[in-house]
């Protein structure tokens, strides 16, 4: 151990520079001074190794000591995660609060995950040949996760012995006799370096939407599971309540939420709100499926840098069992800034922005560890883990380097836009911007599972919206009494599609969420709408007359009908719909 | 008694280099002391070795160096705190700027304090009443929120502050924050810019 131990050579914010340190490994955690603060090599040179300090390093000074663990940065992954909440070095932060009180101090050690609970562990096999990823049982983490227990990667052969019962993480539950001749004693936990990614057998096409309930997204532009997708968007326009929302309502599995350097109150938030709310799906509250990773604007900058990987580190193993996984990262600008600060210290050449030149390079190998996937195991389950990152560039201009080399990679972009938060239409995601590149995959999985008519009503719907755009253009120059009447008819359904279609809000109980269902009737009606409307106008009815009918009214208010009323609805509007254009046909005539 | 250490190596703008010291730690306050005896505030920036870059609070001119001498206090910088301090205006360092009595600590406290734990925070709900129709009636100002006021030059924003200082209330209760519940803390454009040092209780 003794030839582990270096000295403290230099200061500088965040980075340590240690001598004495030529037995480490790269990438190894430190126990830096006597404080014990965690920190992780980042770079060796001779004998000095630079260190990366997670904690405040105030007070630190040459020549004290720095003990290497031998080990790199780990995250502890078993029954327990489910429900927490951890900082950027999966400490969890509620186990601190009883320890040490409402702020953190420095150099706590606490356990990710609590020794003392006893877990009730049910044994799926007892003996028989076993292979990496091979599920062996498992453990009810709450009324809504199953928690398999797999035998670890890189381990397997013949399991000697497995027992049913009440184990805490770290109890022996049973024992292998591995390829190489050696025991290995199974516990219900398992440690994984955070950057490495878990491995997985084969990677699927991403061809299954992940539904999120809300219109904008799962309409226009939806987002696969195991697919990336990023929210960059000016502050005040609502990046925090779309990732919100997504972790509501999204049919995950498990939602991993990963505050990075947002605000403290932004954390409070989801703590306060998601016991509260129920899963739609599962009837139970959001948190039985939430692991939080917090480390808030105040919180040290460098383990802002490790928070997203422990975050990306536990959605894998969860992957790994064959759930869903759906992590947040909000947002991925701070965690670029925490990499340009250590990037300073350590004084890298500067690239754009002073940003590191592998700013890049790190995105992607953040990003790429999403994905649905054949895990590894005999039984070969598929999993899938989709990532969205919000982006806050600094005054909505997405030309700095953060956002373009995250859309180099993503391939979903929602767009926000501060003139539509302006305006007061939420999400604030802007349809002209925003794209998915996995409309084309998922094509055939709507229509087999929603409707046929999925794909034709989106594209229509997109394609007046682009209407829009272009016939405002020309109403700027000359007018609206210079259109003819069929396009005004179209901006006015387009009108309509972005305010009774498009905008939804996140904070009405029946609004807040819409199944495909309801999606499918609600576009069907607007484009109903249109199509009667069009009809009608060739039979001289006039463009004035038509915008102004009582039923649209009730096309605005359909949103906030339940899901179940939806359908009915629909056919009680158009059959008013057709009633009240009748009229107005026999009107014409008449007057004629 | 603390070493003194007269090896400044360099002086540049508000950076200073001091050569062979030893026991240094980051973010070490410490003290310079002039030929006339004058003294003035560094911080430590970084520390190499037993080169130590410090940031000086005040302006460079004076020093010396082969006469100025330096000093390490071996704590960061601390302030002196007490409940008498309400009702009392500070500068940036905390000495009293009111002509009254230098205040006897309770506790001296870090300023940079430490980060609060996200698990321990509370919702910030309650409502903070201003009197001031434009924040009460659309930018509403809640308990525990942080509030920075953006400003340009020649617009009154120092008046807004004091009037949102005067008026605010929580309410419900009869909480008011009149002006001898507060603490000021004042640095006029005279004092260096490196002086804004942060101010937490």
């Amino acid at each position: 151990m003794s030839n582990k131990c270096g000295t403290i050579k230099k200061v500088s914010g965040p980075l340590v520079i240690a001598s004495g340190m030529r037995d480490a490994n790269m990438y190894d955690v430190v126990r830096v001074s006597s404080l014990g603060l965690v920190g992780e090599i980042i770079e060796m040179h001779g004998d000095e190794a630079s260190i990366q300090v997670y904690e405040e390093t105030s007070g630190l000074g040459p020549g004290e000591e720095v003990i290497s663990t031998g080990a790199p940065l780990s995250v502890e992954l078993g029954p327990g995660l489910i429900r927490s909440i951890y900082d950027g070095i999966q400490r969890p932060l509620d186990a601190i609060m009883e320890k040490a009180g409402t702020n953190l101090e420095r150099g706590i050690n606490v356990p990710a995950l609590r020794r003392d609970k006893i877990w009730s562990f049910k044994a799926d096999m007892t003996s028989g040949r076993v292979e990496a990823g091979d599920i062996l049982g498992t453990v009810e983490e709450t009324d809504v996760v199953l928690h398999k227990i797999m035998v670890p990667p890189g381990c397997a052969g013949e399991l000697l012995e497995l027992k049913s019962g009440d184990y805490t993480v770290t109890d022996t539950i049973g024992k292998i006799k591995t390829d190489k001749g050696d025991i290995y004693e199974i516990t219900l936990m398992q440690k994984w370096p955070v950057r490495v990614g878990r491995p997985y057998r084969e990677k699927l096409s991403p061809d299954v939407p992940l539904v999120t309930g809300q219109r904008v997204i799962d309409t226009l532009f939806p987002i696969a599971k195991g697919g990336v997708g990023t929210v960059p968007g000016p502050f005040g326009s609502g990046k925090t309540v779309v990732q919100h929302q997504l972790a509501k309502w999204a049919d995950a599995d498990i939602v991993v939420y990963i505050g990075c350097g947002e605000r403290g109150n932004e954390m409070t938030d989801v703590l306060n709100e998601f016991p509260e709310i129920k899963d739609p799906r599962t009837g139970k509250t959001l948190m039985e499926r939430t692991v939080l990773i917090a480390n808030t604007s105040d919180m040290p900058v460098a383990a802002r840098e490790a928070s997203i990987y422990t975050g990306i580190t536990i959605a894998e193993y969860f992957r790994d069992m064959g759930y869903s996984v759906v992590l947040l990262a909000d947002s991925t600008s701070r965690w670029a800034e925490a990499l340009r600060e250590m990037s300073g210290r350590l004084e890298e050449m500067p690239g754009e922005e002073g940003y590191p030149a592998y700013l890049g390079s790190r995105l992607a190998g953040f990003y790429e560890r999403a994905g649905r996937v054949v895990s590894t195991g005999s039984d070969a389950r598929i999993g899938a883990l989709s990532i969205v990152g919000a982006v806050s560039p600094q005054g909505g201009d997405i030309s700095e380097p953060v956002s373009q080399a995250t859309l180099r990679i993503v391939k979903v972009y929602w767009g926000l836009d501060s003139s539509l938060a302006y305006s007061r239409h939420f999400p604030a995601i802007n349809w002209l911007k925003s794209y998915s590149l996995y409309i084309d995959t998922m094509e055939k999985w709507y229509a087999e599972n929603i409707s046929p008519d999925w794909m034709p009503q989106r594209h229509r719907i997109m394609a007046l919206l682009q209407e829009e755009a272009e016939l405002d253009e020309i109403v700027k120059l000359v007018g609206m009494d210079a259109l003819v009447a069929s396009d005004r008819l179209k901006l006015e359904v387009a009108r309509s599609i972005r305010e009774d279609y498009l905008h939804q809000d996140a904070f009405h109980e029946i609004d807040t969420y819409a199944s495909l269902e309801k999606q499918c009737i609600m576009m069907r009606l607007v484009l109903k709408f249109y199509d009667l409307s069009s009809a009608a106008l060739k039979d001289g009815v006039s463009i004035n007359k038509i915008v102004s009918i009582p039923v649209r009214e009730r096309i605005g208010r359909i949103k906030y009908v339940a899901e179940d009323k939806v359908e009915a609805e629909y056919d009680s509007i158009v059959a008013e719909l057709m009633e009240e254009l009748d009229a107005l046909k026999k009107e014409g005539e008449a007057d004629a | 008694m603390p070493k003194e250490y007269r090896t400044i190596q360099e002086v540049a703008g508000p950076l200073m280099l001091i050569k062979d010291t030893s026991g240094v730690t980051y973010n070490e306050l410490g003290e310079i002391e002039l030929a006339n005896g004058e003294r003035r505030r560094c911080k430590v920036l970084e520390v190499n070795g037993s080169d130590a870059l410090v940031q000086l609070f005040e302006n460079s001119a004076g020093i010396n160096l082969s006469d100025s001498k330096v000093r390490f206090l071996g704590h960061g910088i601390e302030l002196g705190v007490s409940e008498d301090m309400l009702g009392r205006v500070f500068d940036g360092l905390g000495h009293p700027k009111d002509g009254k009595a230098e205040i006897i600590p309770d506790k001296r406290a870090d300023i940079n304090g430490t980060p609060m734990n996200p698990a321990a925070r509370n919702y910030p709900e309650e409502f903070i009443q201003t009197g001031v129709s434009a924040i009460d009636g659309l930018n509403t100002l809640v308990r525990g929120q942080k509030l920075p006021i953006f400003s340009g030059s020649g617009l009154p924003h120092a008046n807004l502050a004091a009037q949102i200082a005067r008026q605010a209330k929580v309410r419900g209760t009869d909480e008011k924050l009149p002006l001898r519940r507060q603490t000021s803390l004042l640095r006029t454009s005279s004092v260096p810019e490196l002086w804004n040092v942060r101010y937490c209780l």
